[in-house]
Parts: structure tokens; C-alpha cells; sequence
């Protein structure tokens, strides 16, 4: 699945505009603060209708416009289907309309909408940043596998909120258990989908990363160890996982909030067996986290059935030639990539199926490929 | 120039649930062209409403009796309640005219964020009716967010003790979903299929 056409209105400094796309390469070229990564936010939010930035929408919408909306048709590969996914938003809510229909389920859109890769600078964050990244890398490519996975996270997070507002308030247990059972259930699930996914992905990962030579391992650290025990049911788990809760307790309320749980694990990461956010260089996390987005889009490919559409935001700057090269050749695989990029030779390699672009100050003008 | 008139009535109808501004001047604007005494029709059912309708001391249900017609109808089983979070969860299921029990109307569920604990809800009504009246089923139908499942998992912990059997109104319902938006065939469903709470 590809994007055909874009249409842009009333998003950062973007003007408003209707772009057709290439199913291979799209390539972004413009000086900084032009707007070139503003036009990949506006494809993310298309696809997945939210800002990879984590951006409010009062930061989206261009300075004194109260309504904006991107719309993008996509083209299905063999069959030759397609649909028109439309965002408008406001100050307050985002409205997903799918062929002209409104969507009120996220989920729903997402189902129906391609999976989506982003890498950029702030994706390095992943190995050396806080823990709460890589989390939101695990959850996020857990959503992207299976839309649905999106309901379980939020029902993980409204009751931990309640649970922590009930705590500070210092509600009894009575009171307090109803959520406490809301916790358990999503949370193991939570940690049974992170547990199997960081397994696959650093079976995957590990394999690119040893064409560098090198070791990768990654492993899941969880506050609440599940034994996982042969033959445990779901009900075994939940009362393991319950235990745990009440064990806490009275930690938890001293500090007035759940201090264990998927929401305060991380991931691990070694290299050559040494941690990578305690000795990794800025090289040696750069090339992990490349081989981490590598096996995030095998990982999609496999599970959706459709390619994931690929954004990299001026990322070619950062990697040596050998990692760019790899890069390329594992993104550019029937795939539809957008690229943006200050300098052509940067790029450095030829692309079949390639379309350029010439962003400056907010316009994305077509330019003829060379 | 809008006419103040009915810029103030447009504002007041914005107010309502589900009602925007577009949605607001239709409304005004048709009533105006409207013929053979509509407005003054209208006006005499607003003023009704808020002159008789009145909050049932049983159930909580509003109506312009006490108590209101499912509590005063001698048909309706007496022994099974349905415990809802609102009133329109209450006409929802009524809705379906597969209900012959009684009902019990919370008046919200358990929410730290919003400040709601079992005090603020009427859950000491209910004790005292399902220990006075001869209860012998409590159909737990909150919804099924995060807050109606944590209440109904209180209301176990409340009547533990009782012999009052607890159950849970069954599936069909989306998760996360709210009971007023269910279509009546599908509540029919929910409340054959109960399941036991324990
Ligand atoms: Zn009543």
C-alpha cells in the first residue's frame, strides 16, 4: 500500500497543497526550517492520525488558522484498490474520516491504513535515551503490528491513572481493588506482547547487526517478573501479577504512586555484551538503533502483509557510507520511502522509481528527476 | 448584525449534548418559520419538564411520579434489580422491553480523577433495599469502561456477605463502550447472557 496523492491545508508553515507521489523513492531536498520534516509530520499524521513529534495540535495547525486536515489516497499494490484517508483537526480533537466516512474507533482507521517506520536524529534516543523511549518504541511498533493492541494500552493506562489518583487520595483497598483488576488484566497482556516482541526483534536485529560484526542482544527487563511457568493459565498469571500489586502496596501508597509495572520497565540493550547505554559510542548506537528500525520493518512486512511506508528525516547525514548503504538497500525493497535530505549527494546512490522535491519556505514544489 | 434574540437562544441550545453551532441556528431557524403554534408547543414542554419531573426516592430514576413508574408498576419482578450508572442507561434498557425486573440508578461510578468515591454514588440505597426487599439478583450493567468495571468489581466486595447473587450483564457490548449507544437487539442479548460476578 502507497501513497498516491497528499494534500496538505493549514499545517506548520506547509502551504497548502496537493503533491502526487512516487510508489518508490521520494526524495525531500531544501535548506533547514523550509519545511521539509513539517511534510513528513503531515504524512505520519495521515497515516497514523497522530505527529511523530508528539505534537498538540495547536502546534500543528499554522499560526492563526483554527482548522487544518491532510488527506492522502492510498493505492493498494496488486489488486489496485484504493482509499482516501482524511485528518482534520482543531485546537482540541482530531476527526478521522476514511473515503469520506467518519472514524470514530482509532483502531478502525489504523486497520486500514499502511504501518509506518519513522527514523530521524531523536530516533538515537532509543539507545542511549531514557527508558520511557524505548518504551514508546516497544509500544508503538506493538500498535503498528496490531491496531487492536492500541485498546489494551489504553485501558493500561486510564486504570494506572486512576489507581495512582486513588492512592495519592488514600482509598482503601475495597475501593481500590476494582482497579487494581483493571491494572492486572491489561498489564498482562501489556507484558506478554513486549516480552514475545523483543524477542523477535532482536532475533532479527542481531542478524543485521552481525554483518557489522558485532553482537546484539536485547532483552526485556520487567519490574514485575512473571514466572511464565509450563501450563500456567491466564487466571495464573493475573493472581501472579496480583500479588505482586499487593506485595507493593504499601510502597505504592507511601509514594502515592504504582511504582511497579510495564510503565516503569525498560529494555536492554548490549553490544559485544557490554551495555550500550552505559559504553556505547555515538557510532555503536547509531548502528544498533539502524538495526533495530531494520527489524521493526521486517517485523511489519511480516505481520501486516503490507509494507510499512518508510520516513527518514535527514538521517543520511549521520550514518558512514557502509551503514547508509545497508540502510538504503534493506528501505528500498518495493517500498515507499520518503526521504528528506539538505544535500543530493548525501544521498549518494541512484533510485529506480524516483521522485524529487524541492521544499522551500513551506512550498513543496515537483522537480524534474535527474 | 445578529439579532440578540436569537444569538441567545443559539447559545443556549450549543449547551446541549450533542449540538453544535451549525446544528443550534437550523433549530432556531426552523422554529422561527414554523407555523400553528410550535414554539409556544415546545416551550410548554420545557417548562414542564423542569416544573414535574422529579427524582424517584427508590431508584433514582427521573420521572414525574414518585415512585416512578417501574418502582409503582405491581407487574415488574421485584426481586432482581439492574444497577445502571445513569438514567439513560435505565431508558436504554427499557428500550428493549426485555427487562421485567426493578432498577437501581448510581448516579455515576467509582473515579479517583473525578473525584467520586462510593459516598458520592448511591450504593447505601441499594444496601438497604437489597437487605430489605428481598433482593435475590443484582445485574451489574455499568459500562464496561475502565471506572463501570472497577465499580462493579466494589459491588461485589459490598455484598459479599449477602445472599444477593451478583451478575454481570454479558458480552455484545463493546469494550469501552457505553450502554445508551447500544442498539436494543444487542441489549436483548446482553441481558440473556449474563454471567455470575464472584
Ligand atoms: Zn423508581
Amino acid at each position: 500500500m502507497w501513497i498516491r496523492t497528499i494534500e496538505v491545508d493549514g499545517l506548520r508553515n506547509l502551504r497548502s497543497q496537493d503533491l502526487e507521489c512516487s510508489r518508490g523513492m521520494n526524495i525531500l531536498i531544501g535548506e533547514n526550517a523550509q519545511g521539509k520534516s513539517n511534510f513528513l509530520e503531515a504524512i505520519s499524521l495521515a497515516c497514523q492520525a497522530r505527529s511523530f513529534r508528539q505534537s498538540t495540535n495547536e502546534e500543528i495547525l499554522q499560526f492563526g488558522r483554527e482548522h487544518g486536515s491532510v488527506t492522502a489516497s492510498f493505492e493498494e499494490g496488486g489488486s489496485g484498490g484504493s482509499i482516501t484517508c482524511r485528518i482534520a483537526l482543531d485546537e482540541r480533537h482530531k476527526y478521522a474520516f476514511v473515503d469520506g466516512r467518519q472514524v470514530t474507533q482509532i483502531t478502525d482507521f489504523l486497520e486500514r491504513t499502511p504501518p509506518m517506520v519513522v527514523f530521524r536524529s531523536e530516533s538515537l534516543a532509543i539507545g542511549r535515551g531514557s527508558p520511557e523511549v524505548r518504551r514508546r518504541f516497544l509500544d508503538g511498533l506493538l500498535v503498528g503490528l496490531a491496531p487492536s493492541f492500541a485498546r489494551v494500552l489504553r485501558r493500561y493506562r486510564r486504570a494506572l491513572m486512576q489507581r495512582n489518583t486513588a492512592l495519592k487520595k488514600g482509598w482503601g483497598v475495597p475501593e481500590l481493588a476494582g482497579f487494581d483488576d483493571e491494572l492486572v488484566v491489561a498489564g498482562v497482556v501489556l507484558l506478554e506482547r513486549r516480552r514475545a516482541l523483543v524477542e523477535d526483534l532482536g532475533k532479527i536485529a542481531a542478524r543485521f547487526q552481525m554483518e557489522f560484526g558485532e553482537e546484539l542482544g536485547l532483552s526485556y527487563r520487567a519490574t514485575i517478573p512473571l514466572s511464565y511457568g509450563d501450563g500456567q493459565t491466564l487466571e495464573d498469571k493475573r493472581a501472579e501479577y496480583r500479588s505482586f500489586l499487593k506485595r507493593g502496596l504499601h510502597r505504592d501508597r507511601q509514594q502515592g504512586t504504582t511504582t511497579k509495572g510495564p510503565h516503569r520497565d525498560d529494555l536492554s540493550i548490549s553490544l559485544q555484551g557490554r551495555s550500550l547505554k552505559r559504553f556505547g559510542s555515538q557510532g555503536q548506537v547509531r548502528s544498533v538503533v539502524i538495526s533495530l528500525k531494520i527489524a521493526e520493518i521486517e517485523l511489519l512486512s511480516q505481520a501486516r502483509g503490507r509494507p510499512p511506508i518508510l520516513l527518514l528525516d535527514d538521517v543520511g547525514a549521520e550514518l558512514d557510507h557502509r551503514r547508509r548503504e545497508r540502510l538504503f538497500d534493506a528501505v528500498s525493497k518495493g517500498r515507499q520511502v520518503f526521504i528528506t535530505t539538505t544535500k543530493l549527494e548525501v544521498l549518494g546512490l541512484d533510485f529506480e522509481d524516483c521522485r524529487l522535491f524541492k521544499v522551500e519556505q513551506g512550498e513543496v514544489g515537483n522537480k524534474v528527476a535527474n | 448584525m445578529v439579532s440578540p434574540v436569537i444569538q441567545n437562544l443559539v447559545n443556549r441550545l450549543r449547551r446541549l449534548p450533542g449540538i453544535g453551532t451549525r446544528s443550534a441556528e437550523r433549530i432556531v431557524f426552523h422554529l422561527m418559520a414554523a407555523q400553528g403554534g410550535e414554539i409556544a408547543a415546545l416551550a410548554d414542554s420545557l417548562t414542564e419538564l423542569g416544573e414535574r419531573i422529579c427524582t424517584c426516592g427508590i431508584c433514582g430514576n427521573l420521572s414525574d411520579s414518585d415512585p416512578c413508574p417501574v418502582c409503582g408498576n405491581p407487574e415488574r419482578e421485584r426481586e432482581i434489580i439492574c444497577v445502571v450508572e445513569q438514567v439513560e442507561d435505565l431508558y436504554a434498557i427499557e428500550r428493549s422491553s426485555q427487562y421485567r425486573g426493578l432498577y437501581h440508578v448510581l448516579g455515576g461510578v467509582l473515579s479517583p480523577i473525578a473525584g467520586i468515591g462510593p459516598n458520592e454514588l448511591s450504593i447505601g440505597k441499594l444496601v438497604e433495599r437489597v437487605r430489605h426487599k428481598g433482593v435475590r439478583e443484582l445485574i451489574v450493567a455499568t459500562n464496561t469502561s475502565t471506572e463501570g468495571e472497577a465499580t462493579a468489581l466494589y459491588l461485589v466486595h459490598v455484598f459479599k456477605e449477602d445472599r444477593v447473587r451478583l451478575t454481570r450483564i454479558a458480552h455484545g457490548i463493546p469494550v469501552g463502550g457505553h450502554l445508551s449507544y447500544v442498539d436494543s437487539g444487542t441489549m436483548a442479548k446482553a441481558l440473556e447472557g449474563r454471567r455470575p460476578l464472584s
